[in-house]
C-alpha cells in the first residue's frame, strides 16, 4: 500500500520532469527492461561512447535455426537517456529475427521513447549500435556475414 | 520534505535577512544619497555605509574599497575586464588565471582573448592547488609580465581553500596584482583581503539575497568601471544602488558566525564518516584535509556509476545534489575543474558534489546515504564497469588503443557555456 502511495507521488514528479526527459524515459529510467547479463550469450556486443566516455554492453541469446533473438540482455554505464535507450532497444529487439533486429534504427528508438532532449541523441545511438556489433559477432561466430541479412 | 544539499549552489535566506530588507522595500525608497537632501535620502545612504562596513570589516579592508555589484559575475567581469581595459594600448597583456578558476572567470578572460590580450592558465596538482612554480615560472617571463593574476580561494566543485597570503606573496614578488574569487569561502574561512588587490564576494551563499555581490578593489589600483552612467560607488560603478539587496547583504554577513561554520564542519564530517562507513568503491575529490577544505564541501567520484543518473534518481527522492558528469553537462563535457586536476572522463563521469548549510540535519544525512548506497547499487547491476573492467580499460589506454580526449576548459568555446 506504502509502496503504491509512492510509486503515485514518483510519478507525479516524474511527469514533472517530463520538460527534461519524456514520460517513458523516466519510466525506463526507473525500471529498466532487460538488465544484466547472458552467459555464454551467442553475441556480444561491445561499444564505448566517444562523445561523453561511456559504455554499454549488449548480450543476445539466437535460436540457431530461426535466427530469431531469443533473449537479450544488456548492461549500461551512463545517463539516464543511456539506460532509457538501452531498455527500449533492448525491447525492441527481443523476438524479432536478426534480420529485423538489425534494421532498427536510433530514430525508432528515439521516437519510442517520445523523443529525447536534442543533446542526448547521440545515447540512444550507443544502444542500437551495440546490437548491431552483437549480431555482427555472432554472425562471424557462426562463419557468417552481414550480407546474410540483407536483401 | 525536500533536501536541499546544494549549498554551493546557493542558499536559503534566512528570515533575519528578508526582515532587514524589508523597510526598504516600502518605507526607506530614495536612492541612497545625501545629495538629494531629503531625509529618505540620507537615511538611504546611512543604510549603504554602515553596510559596506560591515561588509568591508569581515575581510580587512576599508569601506571605501567595497564596490557594490549584482553578485559573482559581474564582479568577475569587473575585476578581469576592468584591469584589461585600463591598460588597453599598454605593452603588458597576459592574463593568469587558475586552471581551475570559475568560470565566469574564464569566460570574461576569453572575451578579452577576442580583443588581443594573453590568456595562460596556471596548472593546479591533483587536489586542485596552484602549482607554484608553474606560477613562477608564467610570472618571470620577462618580456610578458602579466597584468593580473586571477585565483580562486575555495572552489566549489573540490572544496580545494587555497593559501592566499602565499600566492599574493608570489604574485607581488614580480609587481603583479593578485584577483581572488572567494564567492564560495567568503565568511566560511577566515579571508584578509587586504594582501590581495581583488576580491570577489556575494551574498548568495551565504543565506543572503540572489542578485547583489561586491568587488574589493585595491586603493590605488587602476581599474576601469564596466557601467557608465553615474557616480555611484565610488565612481566605480553607475546605477542606482540595490539598496534592499545591500542590507539583507550585510545582515547576512552579520549572523553568519564561525558558530555556523562549526556546526556545518561537524555535518560535513559526520556525512564523509558516514558516507565512508556505507559505501565503497569512491576517491575523494579536493584536499582530504578537512582544514584546507571549505568547511560546508563533500565530493566524491563514485566508481562504475554515472553522476547525472544518480543525480536523478535522488531528485525523484527529493534529494538535491550536484555532479560535475560529461552526460550532465550541455557540451557533454567533464567539469574543467575534475579534467584539470586529472580525473579522464569515465571517472569524473562518478561526481557528486554536496554542498552543506545552517538548515541540514544528520537525520537528512542518515536518509541520504541510506538513500545513496541503494541507487548506486542498482545503477551498478547495470553497469558493465567494474574494477577488472578498468584495469583492462587502463591497459588499453597504456597500450595507446583508448586515446583520451583533452577536456581542459577550451578558453576558445568558453562562451557557449
Ligand atoms: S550517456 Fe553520456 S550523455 Fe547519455
Amino acid at each position: 500500500m506504502k509502496k503504491n502511495i509512492i510509486m503515485t507521488l514518483m510519478m507525479r514528479k516524474m511527469i514533472k520532469m517530463a520538460h527534461i526527459y519524456s514520460e517513458e524515459v523516466m519510466k525506463l529510467f526507473m525500471n529498466p527492461k532487460n538488465m544484466g547479463e547472458i552467459e555464454n550469450p551467442s553475441g556480444l556486443g561491445k561499444v564505448g561512447n566517444p562523445v561523453c566516455g561511456d559504455v554499454m554492453w549488449i548480450y543476445i541469446k539466437v535460436n540457431d535455426e530461426t535466427d530469431v533473438i531469443e533473449d537479450i540482455k544488456v548492461k549500461t554505464f551512463g545517463c539516464v537517456a543511456a539506460i532509457a535507450t538501452s531498455s527500449k532497444t533492448t525491447e525492441k529487439a527481443k523476438g524479432k529475427t536478426l534480420k529485423e533486429a538489425y534494421k532498427i534504427t536510433k530514430k525508432q528508438v528515439a521516437d519510442d521513447l517520445g523523443g529525447l532532449p536534442k543533446q542526448k541523441m547521440h545515447c540512444s545511438n550507443l544502444a542500437v549500435d551495440a546490437l548491431q556489433r552483437a549480431i555482427i559477432n555472432y554472425l562471424e561466430k557462426n562463419g557468417r556475414s552481414i550480407k546474410d541479412l540483407e536483401g | 520534505m525536500k533536501v536541499y544539499f546544494d549549498n554551493n549552489a546557493s542558499t536559503r535566506v534566512d528570515s533575519a535577512v528578508i526582515e532587514a530588507m524589508m523597510p526598504y522595500f516600502t518605507e526607506i525608497i530614495s536612492p541612497p544619497s545625501s545629495d538629494y537632501g531629503h531625509s529618505f535620502g540620507v537615511e538611504a545612504k546611512e543604510a549603504l555605509d554602515s553596510a559596506r562596513e560591515t561588509i568591508a570589516a569581515k575581510i580587512n579592508v576599508k569601506p571605501s574599497e567595497i564596490i557594490f555589484t549584482s553578485g559573482q559575475a559581474e564582479s568577475n567581469n569587473f575585476a578581469v575586464k576592468g584591469i584589461a581595459f585600463a591598460n588597453i594600448g599598454k605593452e603588458r597583456k597576459t592574463f593568469l588565471a587558475s586552471n581551475v578558476s570559475h568560470s565566469t572567470v574564464l569566460d570574461s578572460l576569453s572575451a578579452l582573448k577576442k580583443l588581443g590580450f594573453i590568456v595562460k592558465l596556471i596548472k593546479v596538482d591533483s587536489k586542485g592547488f596552484i602549482d607554484r612554480n608553474h606560477l613562477r615560472e608564467l610570472l618571470s617571463d620577462s618580456n610578458d609580465t602579466p597584468l593580473l593574476v586571477s585565483v580562486p580561494h575555495g572552489n566549489v566543485e573540490i572544496g580545494t581553500v587555497e593559501d592566499i597570503k602565499e600566492i599574493a606573496y608570489i604574485c607581488h614578488e614580480y609587481n603583479v596584482p593578485l584577483h581572488v574569487e572567494a564567492t564560495y569561502s567568503f565568511c566560511k574561512v577566515p579571508f584578509d583581503a587586504s594582501v590581495v588587490d581583488l576580491a570577489t564576494i556575494t551574498s548568495h551563499l551565504i543565506h543572503g539575497p540572489k542578485g547583489v555581490g561586491a568587488l574589493y578593489i585595491k586603493k590605488g589600483l587602476k581599474i576601469q568601471k564596466l557601467i557608465d552612467g553615474g557616480l555611484q560607488e565610488n565612481k566605480k560603478r553607475g546605477g542606482t544602488e540595490n539598496l534592499p539587496s545591500i542590507v539583507g547583504f550585510a545582515k547576512a554577513v552579520e549572523i553568519y558566525s564561525q558558530e555556523i561554520n562549526e556546526r556545518v564542519a561537524e555535518l560535513r564530517d559526520y556525512l564523509w564518516q558516514t558516507f565512508e562507513k556505507k559505501i565503497s568503491d569512491f576517491q575523494i575529490t579536493g584536499p582530504t584535509k578537512t582544514e584546507k577544505r571549505l568547511p560546508n564541501h563533500f565530493s566524491v567520484v563514485i566508481s562504475y556509476v554515472e553522476g547525472e543518473s544518480i543525480l536523478l534518481h535522488l531528485d525523484l527522492l527529493d534529494f538535491m545534489i550536484a555532479t560535475g558528469s560529461a552526460c550532465s553537462s550541455k557540451q557533454l563535457k567533464a567539469s574543467h575543474v575534475l579534467s584539470a586536476i586529472g580525473l579522464p572522463t569515465e571517472v569524473s563521469h562518478g561526481s557528486v558534489r554536496i554542498g552543506l548549510s545552517k538548515y541540514n540535519t544528520k537525520e537528512e544525512i542518515d536518509q541520504f546515504i541510506e538513500h545513496l548506497s541503494s541507487i548506486i547499487a542498482r545503477l551498478r547491476a547495470i553497469s558493465p564497469m567494474n574494477a577488472e573492467f578498468m584495469r583492462e580499460w587502463q591497459d588499453l589506454k597504456d597500450q595507446g588503443a583508448i586515446i583520451e580526449e583533452e577536456h581542459h576548459h577550451d578558453i576558445n568555446d568558453a562562451e557557449d557555456d
